[in-house]
């Protein structure tokens, strides 16, 4: 019993960790080609059949090139950074259902690592812990824009993180539980029971949040390519810069998931049909990460404050009250 | 019936820590490293290095949210347990969370009269 559930365990992991840093490789290629189109351009097409090589030619130079540990740098800590986001991002994978439950060769499967009780709680805490990379990573690199970028990003994860907080509670007050296989069945009814229609409010504002988790466009401060080189990223080469970018795009496609989980009805009832619409939803919130990209501007660090405390917040507060109100009368 | 749930994590932690230090070997199927003194310095967008090194004081205004935070987030994890009983706790917990909330809010608003959230 003991040693099927460790080999079980051992077995699901390595496929979560293979299969989503393809799908980071594979994420890059899709983001490149998304925002091609939206600028009228062709994207990558030289290597292989529309570009579809260039994955590969990237993933080998980013693995075989020099290993550079600039002078001046605290080694120990500036070597742990990029391993903090890349584990955080998976260990969070743990308590998400990725797909219903299915049998196979007679042998049922739930494609959930641990099937917590406390599940959105550890997801968000695991994402809120990822904040150490950037920041270890950034104070140690001994760089003037990986400080700066280091603060910024601070400022704005534990901004949106309060947000983000404030934005589930509403949800979990109706559902009463916080494993995401609950509020998953709490939606299983069809798309009239989605936690999306009748928590609008909430729904927003943690898809906002998740741009400032996540560091994309509207709030990339962290990395401004134009004013910060790459942020907390501008000391780090190969490997090791890889890791922070694995862990960046497992991040996205992770809060994607938690989204349509928690918002949209995930897998609804467990049908065929529901896995791939779940599949489906998750497509559709990172291909609005990238379009979010090709449309909107950056905006600036004391808007983004004034944003999440003035605006935000408050709004987030309010929802939580009316709920209350709601559920009791 | 907690091996179910606290076994897959403890192994899903060793697993994802140890294999991002794995991925660091591959270094060693390039090209060796040339440790000139050029490429170890710090990198400045192609000019020469003008200050010693970067482990300065910067902007008070980041500490100050970083505070806030730690407030706001504390009692927002006290609003969790609360959240998941709702049903049970009935109009009694309801009134006593807006209360709580109440505080919180004019918490709130005493920050923005100190102008703790001005970035100017």
């Amino acid at each position: 019993m003991d040693t099927a559930l460790l080999v079980e365990t051992v077995i699901k992991i390595v496929v979560i960790l293979l299969v989503f840093s393809a799908l980071a490789g594979f994420g890059t290629y899709f983001e490149r080609k998304v925002l091609a189109f939206m600028q009228r351009r062709l994207g990558p097409m030289n290597v292989g059949p529309y570009g579809l090589l260039q994955i590969a030619a990237d993933g080998i130079k980013l693995f075989t090139k020099e290993d550079i540990i600039p002078a001046g740098v605290v080694p120990l800590i500036f070597k742990i950074a990029p391993v903090i986001t890349a584990a955080t991002a998976f260990m969070a994978a743990a308590a998400i259902p990725f797909l219903p439950s299915f049998t196979i060769f007679g042998y049922e499967v739930h494609p959930i690592v641990a099937d917590i009780n406390i599940g959105i709680l550890y997801v968000m805490g695991m994402m809120a812990v990822g904040l150490y990379g950037p920041l270890l990573g950034g104070l140690a690199s001994n760089n003037k824009y990986s400080l700066i970028s280091t603060a910024r990003a601070v400022a704005v994860f534990i901004s949106y993180e309060v947000v983000s907080g404030l934005a589930i509670l509403a949800p979990l007050m109706m559902v009463g539980s916080l494993s995401l296989l609950d509020i998953n069945d709490y939606q299983a009814g069809g798309i009239t029971h989605w936690i999306a229609f009748s928590q609008p409010v909430a729904f927003i504002l943690f898809w906002i949040a998740a741009f400032a988790e996540t560091g994309r466009t509207p709030f990339h401060l962290i990395a401004n390519d134009h004013e910060l080189i790459d942020g907390f990223g501008t000391e780090y080469s190969g490997m090791r810069w890889g890791l922070f970018f694995i862990g960046e795009y497992a991040n996205m496609f992770f809060i994607s998931f938690v989204m349509a989980i928690m918002f949209l009805g995930g897998y609804g009832d467990g049908s065929v049909a529901g896995a791939f619409a779940l599949l489906g939803k998750v497509a559709f919130f990172f291909f609005f990460f990238l379009w979010t990209r090709a449309a909107w501007p950056d905006v600036r660090p004391d808007q983004l404050m004034w944003l999440t405390w003035k605006v935000l917040m408050p709004l987030a507060v309010i929802n939580v009250v009316i709920t209350g109100f709601v559920l009791m009368f | 019936m907690n091996e179910q749930f606290y076994l897959p994590l403890v192994v899903i932690t060793i697993t994802t820590i140890a294999i991002p230090f794995l991925f660091h070997l591959s270094k060693y199927l390039g090209e060796k490293s040339m440790n000139t003194n050029n490429q170890n310095e710090v990198y400045e967008s192609g000019i020469q290095n003008t200050h010693k090194d970067s482990f300065e004081r910067f902007n008070v205004k980041y500490y100050l949210v970083a505070i806030i935070f730690v407030l706001f987030d504390v009692e927002i994890l006290f609003m969790f347990p609360w959240a998941l009983n709702l049903r049970e706790l009935g109009l009694f917990g309801l009134i006593e969370m807006f209360v709580f909330m109440g505080l919180l809010g004019a918490g709130l608003i005493y920050i923005y009269k100190k102008g703790a959230l001005k970035w100017t």
